[in-house]
């Protein structure tokens, strides 16, 4: 019984560190209190009844059991009252975080800014034609799609002029010129995603999809028409 | 054996008091006390069962019940804070 009750104290002892890391490392209050609060109320609990294990049915030992319980019931309680307390207050959630949902604020999804007429391109049309499209749209990229509908990649301003340094825009094909490297998001996905893709990477628009297939596009100057309406 | 555990349980607390020291909001110390507090009853086990005296589990659960107190009464100061400003 020893034995048992010592490892159980052992396990315990690595839960409580386990969770204190993540109280260490975690971005925000919120994922502080989820990560530390369980695994070190596991790991307390743990220690209790290894201890109760380890000395049977003694005063200490029953001590132990009350106290375990006791800590059950309390802990969570008090971590629940610290997230809504600390939400009240106003303490920020971490940049990193996806949704809100306690929060009054309907979450905004692409769907709402995305242009849904998109103009696309054959990757077999000449780079002739995709030039012409550009200009004609006054657009500055044109999603690559075949036949059914399904992205292959992205031609935009940059692409052509690029091929122009070591290839003849004449007689090139779409398909040679194109980026196929495309960072694509989803209609369902919340705005706050894209905004974080065009702060922080070089992409100028970003095909959305669906299925695999191009349902729409938003490219940032979408998202400046976008705030001009939301302002009247 | 003790030791050992003992070492890491006072890494933890360390770490615990670490994000007690550096915040940076109200709210992750409030967190970090809490969960110190849960530490401390663990603690208290690990010397009731070194020194073999028993009145140290007296000690853990009146800080549990102490710790929870503590900790409900700084949430509702947190959540009623909100509402002043």
């Amino acid at each position: 019984m020893e034995v048992a009750g010592l490892i159980l104290i052992v396990i315990g002892t690595f839960f409580d560190l386990f969770g204190t890391i993540g109280l260490l490392r975690l971005p925000d209050v919120y994922n502080r209190l989820q990560a530390s609060t369980k695994c070190v109320t596991m790991g307390t609990c743990l220690i209790l009844f290894g201890f109760a294990v380890y000395s049977g049915f003694s005063p200490a030992g029953i001590k132990a059991l009350i106290c375990m319980f006791f800590i059950l019931i309390t802990s969570p309680t008090a971590a629940h009252a610290l997230a809504k307390g600390s939400y009240r207050a106003g303490v920020q959630l971490a940049n990193q975080s996806v949704c809100d949902l306690y929060s009054d604020k309907q979450v905004l999804k692409i769907s709402a800014v995305m242009n849904r007429d998109v103009i696309t391109i054959l990757p077999d049309a000449s780079l002739r034609q995709a030039i012409d499209l550009l200009v004609e749209k006054g657009i500055t990229g044109l999603p690559v799609v075949d036949s059914e509908g399904v992205l292959l990649g992205i031609i935009t301003e940059k692409d052509i002029i690029e091929y122009k340094t070591y290839g003849n825009v004449e007689t090139a094909k779409v398909r040679d010129a194109m980026n196929i490297n495309v960072q694509t998001l989803p209609p369902s996905a919340p705005l706050k995603e894209l905004v974080s893709i065009f702060s922080q990477e070089d992409f100028r628009r970003v095909p959305i999809v669906e299925d695999g297939r191009v349902v729409g596009i938003v490219s940032r100057k979408d998202i400046i028409k976008f705030l001009k309406e939301e302002k009247k | 054996m003790i030791e050992f555990i003992t070492g890491v349980l006072l890494l933890s607390i360390f770490l615990a008091l670490y994000r007690i020291g550096m915040g940076p909001t109200p709210s992750d110390r409030a967190v970090a006390i809490d969960i110190l507090g849960i530490l401390v009853v663990g603690f208290c086990v690990i010397i009731s069962l070194a020194t073999g005296r028993d009145f140290y589990m007296n000690v853990a659960i009146s800080w549990s019940l102490l710790a929870f107190i503590g900790t409900i009464a700084i949430a509702k100061y947190l959540e009623g804070k909100g509402f002043d400003e």
